[in-house]
């Protein structure tokens, strides 16, 4: 009798919330996002539209920016974390203020990852792929 | 002769007084004297002037001596006091010392009176001298801006400024002579004086104590109301020990503007640098529609320039932290040989670019050094990068590692044009390059050896070179070694390319 081989579903990552409040930087991360890796995106220019957008859209990963007006990086990701459904959907920070003890830093407070800018759009996808894959063998 | 001896003479009978002074007189003391016989007297004769010698008679109907002897040190703690008489019982006589008679002469022994004034005048001289001495002193402790305190070999306190108490201030009604060091410590702690001292309060004060028993290296300390002092101690000679407190509250301010200043400066420069990256990136990729030849061209130099743009800001930023100390440095136990096997496969990429070979040096022994792995990868990176660029396509970069005396000195070299003789003098200064056409045609900051050196020098190292125009460079650095262990000798190898891909974060 053989016994089933155990098969290993790894959910595929396709739904991000991306929050940017910089036009020309979302410009590029949506083509980056969309165009290359086929990714179903939620583009939000601030904390506060995307914790309106999220309980709709339910994102399989969220992307941050940290320098934002109005409501920052880390206080969108506390906000975020407080919802009951978004407590175990990866965050990722991306940022320009990714001075070493600065990256320490927001893995400290519960980020799946941080990705510096200028970040390269053509390897951002595989990137962030590879992001979601870490925290989903890590379950 | 000199100015006469001012005597005061507290005395009821004339016929004593005028003996006093003939025998003065005699003895080559030339005295200008008063007589006083009643408290008034007394009290109008001292508040009216200064006196060197008070001679005071013990059988007085109108005073009595121990009475007199209290006003006369009430005016004056350093005038000789002697007190002349027919008799005096034991306890009397001590209780005149106590109030403060230097001593007690007979009348029928007078001669014992000269060599009695003599020895008290110069002890009056000498007490005078050395409170003038401890006055300069005080005054010298007090005037200078940093908060002083001189503690003896038991730890308790002798003296201490104003600034001491100002800077220790919920301190201050302990801060006097005799406190130990650490009661003033315990207080200190008990009252949030001293911030920043970790969770258990008396493994710091524990951790104080040794400290202060056996000082060592000037540290920093955070007090209440967010400011900073530096402590500086030293031992003294007599086992005591000195200790020094700086107020450095806006040096640390400054600090840390410099470091928001800094962090803004990148967010703000790396910012439409994403955008101009990303955007280039993507026109270059075709991704937005097929470009000409030209304009690919045109896009391809414009994206080259802004990741050299990027990487020279990046440079600046961390030689900016390194060099104002602000780059944190962890340090654990390395193997050295893995660390060159994974330096040369992260710059192989690299290297195949320019068609040079990056070949590691086998090592005999498993060394190991006490660095930070990032920082270290980044000198190598510099190194290694800096040996290829100036490296002939086809020839070899070498990377090896070997013991020397207590150091591990960890060698790259290359067989490229080597070093002109005339810029060997600037190699590790910022923004140097031998050519000035170099940074563009090389694409490097200038900064990848100003940046080794800082870091190296970070580890306690130090970083040279050798050069042969012409026949190629070596670049070195001694680290401090921790423990070697003997290993079989590995056979020469040459790592094979390694083409993945690598994130840029």
């Amino acid at each position: 009798m053989t016994i089933p081989e155990k098969v290993i579903q790894v959910k595929k990552l396709k739904r991000i919330t991306y929050v940017e409040d910089e036009p020309d930087i979302r410009a590029i991360a949506q083509i980056a996002l969309e165009t290359i890796g086929g990714f179903t995106l939620n583009v939000c220019e601030s904390g506060q539209e995307a914790v309106a957008a999220v309980p709709a859209f339910r994102p399989d990963m969220i992307l941050l920016d940290i320098m934002m007006p109005g409501m920052d990086g880390v206080q969108t990701f506390h906000c975020l974390r407080a919802m009951p459904d978004m407590k175990d959907v990866p965050i990722v920070f991306l940022t320009a203020k990714a001075q070493r003890h600065e990256i320490k830093g927001y893995k400290v407070l519960g980020a799946a990852a941080v990705i510096a800018k200028p970040f390269d759009p053509i390897t951002l996808s595989d990137k962030v792929r590879s992001i979601w894959e870490c925290t989903q063998s890590s379950r | 002769m000199g100015t006469p001896l001012r005597v005061l003479i507290i005395e009821d009978s004339e016929d004593d007084t005028l003996l006093l002074l003939r025998y003065l007189q005699v003895n080559g003391i030339r005295p200008a004297h008063k007589r006083v016989e009643t408290y008034e007297e007394l009290d109008a004769a001292l508040s009216a002037t200064d006196w060197d010698l008070v001679l005071c008679d013990y059988t007085l109907p109108t005073l009595s001596p121990a009475e007199a002897v209290r006003r006369v040190r009430q005016y004056d703690e350093h005038v000789p006091l002697i007190i002349v008489t027919v008799f005096v019982g034991k306890p009397e006589l001590v209780q005149l010392v106590k109030l403060g008679a230097q001593d007690v002469v007979l009348k029928d022994n007078l001669a014992r009176l000269k060599p009695v004034i003599e020895r008290e005048l110069a002890e009056a001289q000498l007490r005078r001298d050395k409170m003038v001495a401890e006055a300069h002193l005080v005054s010298a402790i007090e005037s200078i801006t940093e908060g002083m305190a001189l503690y003896d070999s038991d730890d308790r306190l002798i003296v201490c400024n104003r600034r001491y108490r100002e800077i220790l201030n919920k301190c201050a009604s302990l801060i006097m002579p005799s406190t130990r060091f650490e009661d003033i410590l315990r207080h200190a702690v008990g009252y949030d004086q001293l911030e920043e001292i970790g969770d258990d309060p008396e493994e710091f004060i524990q951790r104080r104590l040794a400290l202060h028993r056996l000082p060592g290296a000037p540290f920093e300390q955070k007090l209440s109301g967010d400011r900073w002092v530096r402590i500086e101690e030293r031992p003294t000679a007599d086992g005591g020990l000195i200790s020094v407190l700086t107020d450095i509250t806006e040096h640390k301010k400054l600090d840390m503007m410099k470091d928001e200043f800094m962090s803004v400066v990148g967010h703000e420069l790396r910012t439409p640098l994403t955008s101009i990256k990303g955007s280039l990136a993507l026109l270059e990729s075709g991704i937005a529609g097929t470009l000409t030849d030209q304009a690919r061209t045109m896009i391809h130099i414009a994206h080259k320039n802004s990741d050299w743009l990027i990487r020279l800001i990046n440079d600046f930023l961390d030689l900016q932290k390194i060099e104002f100390g602000k780059m944190q440095f962890e340090f654990s136990e390395l193997a050295i040989e893995p660390l060159l096997e994974e330096a040369v496969l992260a710059n192989q990429y690299y290297a195949e670019e320019y068609g040079v070979c990056l070949r590691l040096v086998p090592m005999k022994d498993t060394i190991t050094v006490k660095a930070n792995y990032d920082r270290l990868m980044q000198v190598f990176a510099n190194l290694l990068s800096n040996a290829v660029k100036f490296s002939p396509s086809g020839s070899a970069v070498s990377i090896g590692a070997k013991l020397n005396g207590d150091a591990v000195r960890i060698s790259i070299t290359d067989q490229g044009i080597g070093i002109p003789e005339s810029f060997r003098k600037r190699v590790f200064q910022k923004f140097s390059q031998a050519d000035a056409s170099d940074t563009r045609k090389k694409g490097g900051s200038g900064l990848g050896l100003a940046i080794s050196k800082a870091i190296v020098e970070n580890h306690d190292g130090c970083i040279g070179f050798r050069s042969t125009e012409g026949r190629g460079t070596t670049f070195y650095f001694d680290l401090p070694a921790g423990r070697p262990e003997p290993v079989e000798i590995a056979a020469e190898h040459n790592i094979q390319a390694n083409s993945a891909a690598s994130f840029e974060s």
